[in-house]
């Protein structure tokens, strides 16, 4: 310790930081020459103007805004969800028996035309059997 | 064990003070100005400073530190006092500073003003005048030299560490607080500060021994 003592604070310093580890209790603040060191580089101030700039800028912000928006928009966004949820639960299985309807109604309607057709052809037959010319005789339909 | 009881000290004392911001923090959720402007011309030191140190520009400090005071006031209606106020502040602090690095990593900022008339850490934009007072000109250079050196040994440490560092220095704040502002653990602290200080000790060696 007598030698130690004799040393600079910084050698004092070296010896002790060789045998630590970062988990260790840190050194005494007061002790610590790089604390010392850094006092000599104070922290800086605002300037006096610094505090009325400040309360202008905060009366322009307004109070309370940021903190308004987020509430409305986490209201708007839980009740918009929920509207669009309901919407989709009541309109799919509405849309799903329309179009089932109408694929019905159009395969009547494909039926129904097929019977005119065949009711026509029958009478074409009846009226000219030897006609080769006729439109619903064509192979390609 | 001489920290400890120095950390118990200054949390009793917080502890008032603490409370008393959190009374103003009410007074202004209902639009009391005049709580706003006590609580300003409170943490206005400590804001400002600790930003000037992290980005060692006074003028995007004195910006950020009242960013810091808008993003307060905007929030003491929804403000819950589940924490100390000033590890609430000083988390906004903590982001406001740690978003700013990122903007400056992505871009290149060119100062408007010459370097040589920089007047980094002595803060006030340059408005500080010397101390001339028992002093020698040559003093006052060496002490402004040692300055900037300081100034930039702790800019040039990883933010975490700048943080730490500052506020443990500058701001006294307890381990749980720093802990608290990092959103780290207290020996994660601990070891954050032990690193910054090996660091500094080192790039600081010459002005050590100067002592």
């Amino acid at each position: 310790m007598k030698i130690m003592r004799n040393l600079k604070p910084s050698a004092v310093l070296d010896s002790v930081m060789k045998d630590r580890n970062p988990n260790d209790e840190p050194l005494l603040d007061e002790n610590d020459p790089v604390w010392q060191l850094l006092a000599k580089s104070p922290r800086p101030e605002p300037d006096a103007w610094f505090a009325v700039r400040t309360l202008a800028r905060c009366r322009n912000a307004g109070l309370g805004m940021e903190t308004m928006n987020f509430r409305a928009i986490w209201h708007w966004a839980l009740g918009g969800g929920l509207s669009v949820c309901l919407a989709i639960v009541l309109l799919v299985p509405h849309s799903q028996s329309h179009s089932g309807a109408a694929a019905v109604n159009q395969q009547e309607d494909v039926q129904e035309a097929f019977a005119i057709m065949a009711s026509m052809d029958t009478s074409d037959s009846n009226n000219s059997s030897s006609s080769s010319t006729s439109t619903w005789q064509d192979s390609s339909l | 064990m001489k920290d400890e009881i120095r950390d118990e000290a200054a949390k009793r004392a917080a502890d008032d003070s603490d409370a008393h911001d959190k009374l103003l923090m009410t007074r202004m959720s209902r639009g009391d100005e005049e709580a706003l402007r006590e609580l300003i011309e409170k943490h206005q030191g400590a804001v400002y400073g600790t930003i000037s140190k992290m980005l060692g520009d006074p003028v995007e400090a004195q910006d950020l530190a009242q960013q810091v005071f808008v993003r307060v006031y905007r929030a003491a209606g929804s403000y819950r006092a589940t924490a100390q106020f000033k590890t609430w502040m000083f988390t906004i602090v903590r982001n406001l500073v740690f978003n700013e690095h990122r903007r400056r990593s992505r871009a290149t900022l060119v100062p408007l003003y010459a370097p040589e008339n920089e007047n980094t850490g002595t803060g006030s934009a340059g408005y500080e005048l010397p101390d001339t007072a028992n002093k020698t000109p040559g003093e006052d250079a060496l002490r402004q030299e040692m300055m900037k050196a300081i100034d930039a040994a702790i800019l040039a440490l990883p933010e975490q560490q700048r943080l730490a560092i500052v506020l443990r220095r500058y701001d006294e704040f307890s381990y749980e607080q720093i802990a608290g502002i990092l959103k780290t653990s207290v020996p994660a602290t601990k070891s954050l500060l032990f690193r910054a200080r090996e660091t500094l000790r080192e790039t600081l060696r010459d002005y050590m021994e100067d002592k």
